[in-house]
C-alpha cells in the first residue's frame, strides 16, 4: 500500500462550506474531536454568573456604539451584525485581543462602563472565549432582552440609562472546569476526492479525445455513478472492462448498473496542525478569519441601457460573509493507494500530479479562495506516471470506441 | 494459536451502525489478497465465491464455526456526533454528456441524478482495540497491507487508522466470545450473558444464512 502522510499550507484564504449559516455568516465545516489534552482551568464564576459577566462586556460595547452613524437597512439587521462581529472577535488568542477586536470592529474609541473591566478581570481567557464561541446566540439574545427591559425602565423613570446592571460578583471558592471535546474546522476527504475525480476525468477525456458520452456514463466518470439495477448478478468481466477503458475508475471507483468498483485511492480528512489535536502549538481558532464579499447593483449607474420589467427599481445588492482558514494555515493530510498493479499506481501518481498542477480546494475559488501549497505532496517509491499516459496513447482508439458506443 | 490484543489509534472519526468485526476485516484482506488484480466489489458476493471466508482459518482460531475475534472495543464515553457525506451531479463539464433528444436538464431532487447529503453517525474514538486468537504476525501483515481505515466511508477519510500495535496476551475462548455475537444455543452452553438480538454471527455479515438469534455484548 502506498501511504502519503504529508502537510500543506493554504496560500490564500480557504473556505469549505458547511450546512450551517450563522445569520449572514457562512461557517466552515466542522468535526467533533476529543481534545489531545483536556483543557483545565480554575474559574471563580458559576455557569450563570459566567454568562452574565460576558453579557456585561457585550453591554458595555453595545453602549459605546455610535448608532447615529448607522442608518437604514443596516440598522434593521444590527443584531445579526453584532452576532457576526462577536463570533469573529472570538477567534482571538486571549480575552484582551477579543475585546480589542470587538471594539475595533464597531469603531469604538473608548468605553466608560467600569462593569466591563470587572467582568474582564474575573473571566479567564479560556472561559470568555469558549463562552462566546459556543454560546453566541444565547449571549446576543440575553443582551437584547436586557436592552429591551432597560428601554422600558428608561421610559418609566425618565432617565438615559441604556443598561441597568449590577457588577458581577465572584464565588468565594474557585471551581475547576474541564473541557474534553471541541468542534474543529477541517476539509473533508470527500472534498479532495471530488475535486481530484473531476481533474482526473476531464484530463482522461481530453487525452482520449472524448467529446460526447452517454449521460449516465458521464455521471459514472465525473460523479461516481449510481446503482439502478437489481443486485442478483454481478458481471465482474464487465467491471474490469470499464477499468481497462478508464483506469482512473480503478483509482477513484464508481457505481455501474448493480455493481460497485471500489476505488483504490483512499483520501483522508485534512486537519489544521493545532494544539487541540496535539499536532501544533497554536489553537485552531488563531487560524480562522472572516472575510466578506459584496455584490454591487450596477443597474443604478447604468447609462446606455434601459431597464424593463417588474421590480426594476428594487436594488439587487448584498454583502455576505464567510469564515475561512487564513492564508498560511498548516494542515496534515493522508492519502493512500491500495493497489500494486502498475497501471493503477501510475494512474494514481498521474492524479497526484494533476492535483499539484491545480492545487485548489473548497468553495469561492472564483474570488481567490482555496489555493494550497502542495510542495510536500510526494510519492515515495512509486512508478512513473508515464505508464498510464502511455497506456492511454496506445489504446486511444479502443478506449474512444468503448465510450462512444456505450449505452448504459 | 496465541491470544492477542490489537490496539488501534485513529486519525479521524469512525462511522458505523454496528461495531466493526475483526474477522470481517481479516476476511476482506484475504479476499483482496486472493483477487489482487481484480479488486473487491462490495455487496453481493455469494459465499462460495468468497475466498476471504474460506481462508480465514489461516489467520484465526474458530470455536464451532465462530471466528475467535471480537468486535471493535472502545471507551464507552467516546463522543458521537452527526457528520455527513455529500454528492451531486457535476455541471461543469456537462457539455460532454449526451442527452440524446431529451432536454439538457437533470432532476437533482429525485431519481438517478439526485443530490445526496447523507447523514453519518460518527464516533470520535481516539484508541480502540480488538482481541483475537490466531496468527498475530499474519494478521498484522494483512492489516498493514490492505487496511487503511475501518467502518463506513473509508475512502472519504472516515475511520483512518493512525497506528496498529499488536500485543500477545493470555486469552481464553470465552473472553473473546463474550465480546462478539454468538448464537443463543452456544451462548447458553458456555454461560455467556448479554443482550439478545437477531444478527449475523460470522462473515460475510451481510449473508442472510449467517443470521440467527444471538447474544451480543450489552
Amino acid at each position: 500500500m502506498i501511504r502519503i502522510n504529508y502537510t500543506f499550507k493554504t496560500v490564500g484564504p480557504l473556505f469549505t462550506g458547511s450546512d450551517e449559516n450563522s445569520g449572514t455568516l457562512r461557517t466552515l465545516r466542522r468535526q467533533k474531536i476529543a481534545l489531545a489534552e483536556n483543557q483545565v482551568y480554575k474559574s471563580r464564576l458559576d455557569e450563570k454568573t459566567r454568562r452574565d459577566a460576558v453579557v456585561q462586556i457585550l453591554a458595555g460595547v453595545w453602549q459605546a456604539i455610535d448608532f447615529d452613524s448607522i442608518k437604514g437597512t443596516r440598522l434593521m439587521s444590527i443584531w445579526g451584525e453584532f452576532a457576526n462581529k462577536l463570533t469573529a472577535a472570538a477567534r482571538a488568542a486571549n480575552k484582551y485581543q477579543f475585546f480589542e477586536i470587538l471594539c475595533r470592529s464597531w469603531g469604538i474609541e473608548a468605553i466608560t462602563n467600569k462593569n466591563v473591566l470587572t467582568a474582564l478581570d474575573l473571566l479567564t481567557d479560556q472561559e470568555l472565549l469558549d463562552t462566546v464561541r459556543n454560546e453566541s446566540k444565547y449571549l446576543v439574545l440575553s443582551l437584547r432582552v436586557l436592552r429591551d427591559e432597560a428601554k422600558a425602565k428608561r421610559a418609566e423613570n425618565n432617565n438615559d440609562m441604556l443598561f441597568d446592571l449590577e457588577p458581577v460578583r465572584p464565588n468565594a471558592e474557585a471551581v475547576t472546569v474541564v473541557k474534553t471535546e471541541d468542534f474543529i474546522p477541517c476539509i473533508s476527504g470527500n472534498s479532495f476526492r471530488g475535486r481530484m475525480r473531476r481533474l482526473a476525468m476531464i484530463d482522461f477525456c481530453k487525452r482520449v479525445g472524448i467529446t460526447k458520452i452517454d449521460k449516465k456514463a458521464y455521471h459514472t466518470l465525473f460523479t461516481g455513478g449510481f446503482l439502478d439495477q437489481s443486485t442478483q448478478y454481478e458481471d465482474f468481466d464487465r467491471l474490469e472492462e470499464f477499468v481497462r477503458a478508464c483506469p482512473m475508475l480503478g483509482v477513484l471507483g464508481s457505481a455501474i448498473g448493480n455493481m460497485t468498483i471500489e476505488g483504490e485511492m483512499l483520501v483522508g480528512w485534512a486537519y489544521p496542525l493545532c494544539r487541540e489535536r496535539g499536532t501544533g502549538d497554536q489553537s485552531f481558532w488563531q487560524f480562522l478569519d472572516t472575510v466578506f464579499q459584496t455584490r454591487h447593483d450596477s443597474s443604478k449607474t447604468e447609462n446606455g441601457l434601459e431597464l424593463t420589467g417588474d421590480g426594476k427599481e428594487d436594488p439587487q445588492q448584498m454583502k455576505y460573509e464567510y469564515e475561512v482558514f487564513a492564508p498560511g494555515t498548516p494542515f496534515e493530510h493522508r492519502i493512500a493507494c491500495t493497489s500494486d498493479k502498475e497501471l493503477i499506481v501510475s494512474a494514481f501518481e498521474h492524479l497526484i500530479d494533476l492535483f499539484k498542477a491545480s492545487p485548489y480546494i473548497g468553495g469561492q475559488g472564483s474570488v481567490g479562495n482555496g489555493e494550497l501549497d502542495l510542495s510536500e505532496l510526494k510519492i515515495e517509491n512509486g512508478v512513473t506516471s508515464n505508464v498510464y499516459t502511455k497506456y492511454l496513447d496506445e489504446n486511444q482508439v479502443k478506449i474512444h470506441e468503448f465510450w462512444a458506443g456505450l449505452k448504459m | 494459536m496465541q491470544g492477542y490484543k490489537l490496539n488501534l489509534t485513529f486519525y479521524s472519526p469512525c462511522v458505523f451502525h454496528h461495531p466493526p468485526m475483526l474477522d470481517a476485516i481479516l476476511s476482506y484482506c484475504l479476499q483482496r489478497e486472493s483477487h489482487r488484480y481484480i479488486g473487491y466489489y462490495a455487496g453481493t458476493w455469494r459465499d462460495r465465491e468468497y475466498d476471504g471466508i474460506n481462508r480465514l482459518p489461516e489467520v484465526l482460531e474458530f470455536y464451532s464455526e465462530i471466528p475467535l475475534a471480537t468486535r471493535l472495543q472502545y471507551d464507552a464515553d467516546a463522543p458521537l456526533y452527526a457528520d455527513s457525506w455529500k454528492k451531486r451531479f457535476e455541471p461543469k463539464y456537462q457539455h460532454l454528456a449526451d442527452f440524446g433528444k431529451a432536454k439538457r436538464r437533470i432532476d437533482t431532487t429525485s431519481g438517478q441524478y439526485r443530490s445526496f447529503n447523507m447523514p453519518l453517525p460518527a464516533r470520535v474514538i481516539r484508541a480502540g482495540w480488538f482481541y483475537f486468537i490466531g496468527d498475530g504476525h499474519r494478521a498484522i501483515e494483512l492489516l498493514n497491507r490492505w487496511i487503511w481505515a475501518i467502518g463506513k466511508k473509508p475512502s472519504e477519510g472516515f475511520g483512518v487508522i493512525e497506528n496498529l500495535d499488536l500485543q500477545p496476551c493470555d486469552l481464553n475462548e470465552i473472553e473473546v466470545l463474550k465480546r462478539r455475537p454468538v448464537p443463543v444455543e452456544i451462548a447458553a452452553k458456555l454461560g455467556i450473558q448479554g443482550m439478545e438480538q437477531y444478527c449475523a454471527w460470522r462473515p460475510p455479515y451481510w449473508g442472510r444464512r449467517n443470521h440467527a438469534r444471538c447474544v451480543v455484548p450489552a
